[in-house]
């Protein structure tokens, strides 16, 4: 069975193991991490996934960035991309907030249920 | 020659001493009243006999006394109206007289006022009295002095003045004079025996007169201080209670930098825990009981913790209002829905003006407030209760000012608001508490069960919607939160 790739791309290496654990356990997604943009953006072309989770707040290249460097990249450029982010509340997540319009918001502190179904939502 | 310049020694010795020992005597003798100013046509007061030395010396000590007496008395005045009372009471006790009056006089507007009076029964009242410029009164504070009068009908240099609306017909009229200023009149009036005045009674009203003056400034001079002490004092209180309120709304603003600054940091190692917690939930066997109470309580643990850095973050974010003309009766409405779950053995009841106006808000930011103020009802009421939710518009009495860096957006006098009243008849707040409730962080809640921080975020919304959020409470009886908002300018709203 074909499983989706998912990449996610944050600075803290215990909360990608602890999603990436998550998410494959559902035995439908197949997660890789990358800790910092540069490596995300390197390993989005690699892999080409099928939705990326990507941090807001980073060391160096912010999520922003790696994002608008995502659109730009004609092979990668329609990948979905869902903002993980731990500055916005839920309900606001849940809504289109103005910092990342366009683009779907999740609070770092939802459930994992609330994260599968926003990542089967945009995937 | 010795003996004879012996001899003109001791005769000039005796000679100073005996002029010493004669001026000393006279200096014991008491002092004689200064005599009063006798009236232009004192040929209608008829001539009295010259009193005994004997006679004087009773009466002198008989006034010392009560002179004393008096001074003593006055002296304990509690205020100008007191002293007043303590002046017209002394002289009709000492005098043989139907009644004593004393008007004030105000320099400023040249008016004569009944301060207070003895005797003045019996159909006689303030109207009664004649009190104009060109009243006996009047003629006393124009000339400054004592006047005596023993027949009124006589007395034809008073010719201008209306006799008969005079109800009494002896008196002796004396200005209360301090430091050179007319404060008043002190009339003594109708001596109940046949005979005139005589110039010893007149001495005593004079000297009443000038003791009376003396209180009465000190007094009036008092009662000026203690009020301006009182205007000060008032002044200072409201000066504190602002500054405390600036200095909350600055605490709230500093909150408001921290979190947004922290909570970035607060919330990943949370999103860490909350997805560890997830796995392991996943991993453990569903018979292991006490390593998953276990996971259970990190997991609530987590939960409460991410809830403290929301609360918090909506001090950064409470700049942004997205304001849009609502129907206050319609956010009520769902919020309450929104807390329907909690309202067991709680009756509710809505009581809503019909037609209110729209009022600019941000729906969300005021859902927040009504869930916080219903909530805390909710809790207030364990045991089940009432809950009226009352929203009306209002005309306000006086203006009201937003303790807040937006001092310009106070209500104005007469201002139409809207007003929402919640009121729950819960346990109630203690006065000491109620000082306190919008504080951050301050809750009566249990350990879990309140952040302490919904009432100061509450506050801060309503400020931010240039609206007051007031809560009154008695113990045992309830709690009633009361918002204020303004009304949509908008018309086409």
């Amino acid at each position: 069975m074909y499983k989706k790739r998912i990449l996610i791309i944050d600075d803290e290496e215990g909360f990608c193991n602890l999603v990436k654990k998550n998410i494959e356990q559902t035995g439908e997604f197949e997660v890789c991490i990358a800790t910092n943009g540069e490596d995300g953006i390197r390993i989005a072309r690699n892999i080409k996934p099928d939705l990326i989770l990507l941090d807001v707040v980073m060391p160096g290249m912010d999520g922003a960035d790696v994002a608008s460097l995502i659109r730009s990249d004609e092979g990668i450029k329609d990948t979905p991309i869902v903002f993980l982010t731990a500055i916005v509340k839920e309900e606001e997540a849940s809504s289109q907030a103005s910092f990342t319009r366009g683009y779907s918001l999740l609070a770092k502190t939802a459930t994992i249920g609330e994260l599968i179904a926003c990542i089967k939502k945009n995937v | 020659m010795i003996i004879t310049i012996f001899i003109i020694l001791f005769v000039s010795i005796g000679l100073v001493l005996g002029y010493a020992i004669a001026i000393s005597c006279q200096q014991k003798k008491p002092p004689l009243p200064s005599p009063p100013q006798e009236p232009p046509q004192k040929d209608h007061n008829p001539p009295q006999a010259a009193p005994s030395y004997l006679e004087d010396k009773i009466w002198y000590e008989a006034e010392l006394n009560f002179l004393f007496k008096f001074n003593e008395k006055l002296s304990l005045s509690l205020g100008f109206q007191d002293a007043v009372q303590c002046i017209v009471e002394a002289a009709h006790d000492f005098l043989p007289i139907e009644r004593a009056v004393l008007l004030t006089w105000d320099k400023n507007s040249q008016n004569l006022t009944l301060a207070g009076a003895v005797g003045w029964g019996h159909g006689r009242n303030q109207e009664s009295l004649v009190i104009g410029k060109d009243s006996i009164s009047g003629f006393v504070i124009h000339n400054r002095e004592t006047l005596l009068v023993s027949d009124l009908t006589q007395e034809s240099y008073l010719n201008r003045m209306k006799k008969e609306e005079y109800l009494q017909k002896t008196f002796i009229s004396a200005p209360l004079i301090f430091k050179n200023e007319v404060l008043g009149v002190l009339h003594v009036c109708d001596k109940k025996t046949a005979e005139p005045f005589t110039k010893r009674e007149v001495s005593v009203v004079m000297n009443i007169a000038r003791m009376g003056a003396i209180t009465l400034q000190n007094v009036r001079l008092h009662e000026q201080t203690s009020k301006r002490a009182a205007e000060l004092k008032m002044a200072y209180d409201e000066l504190k209670e602002t500054q405390d309120k600036l200095i909350q709304s600055e605490k709230l603003k500093a909150i408001g930098q921290l979190a947004s600054g922290v909570a970035h940091e607060i919330r990943n190692p949370i999103g860490i825990i909350m997805q560890g917690v997830a796995y392991l939930e996943q991993t453990i066997s569903p018979e292991a009981k006490e390593p998953r109470e276990t996971l259970s309580i990190v997991k609530e643990s987590a939960r409460r913790a991410d809830r403290i850095v929301i609360s918090l973050l909506d001090f950064s974010k409470a700049t942004k209002l997205e304001l849009h003309p609502e129907y206050i009766d319609s956010i009520v409405e769902s919020s309450l829905s929104l807390v329907k779950t909690e309202l067991k053995n709680i009756e509710v009841t809505r009581e809503c003006q019909e037609g209110l106006p729209k009022v600019l808000v941000d729906k969300n930011k005021l859902t927040q407030v009504f869930i916080n103020l219903f909530l805390n009802a909710i809790h207030a009421m364990p045991g089940g209760g009432k809950l009226t939710i009352h929203s009306f518009v209002k005309q306000l009495e006086e203006a009201r000012n937003i303790i807040d860096e937006r001092l310009d957006n106070s209500f104005k006098a007469k201002e139409k608001v809207i007003v929402v009243e919640i009121e729950d008849t819960g346990i109630g707040i203690s006065e000491e508490n109620l000082k306190r409730i919008f504080d951050p962080f301050f809750t009566t809640k249990g350990p879990g069960k309140g952040t302490g921080l919904g009432l100061s975020v509450s506050r801060n919304i309503i400020i931010m919607h240039k609206g007051l959020i007031e809560v009154k409470s008695q113990v045992g009886k309830g709690t009633r939160a009361i918002i204020t908002l303004k009304i949509s300018k908008d018309k086409e709203d």
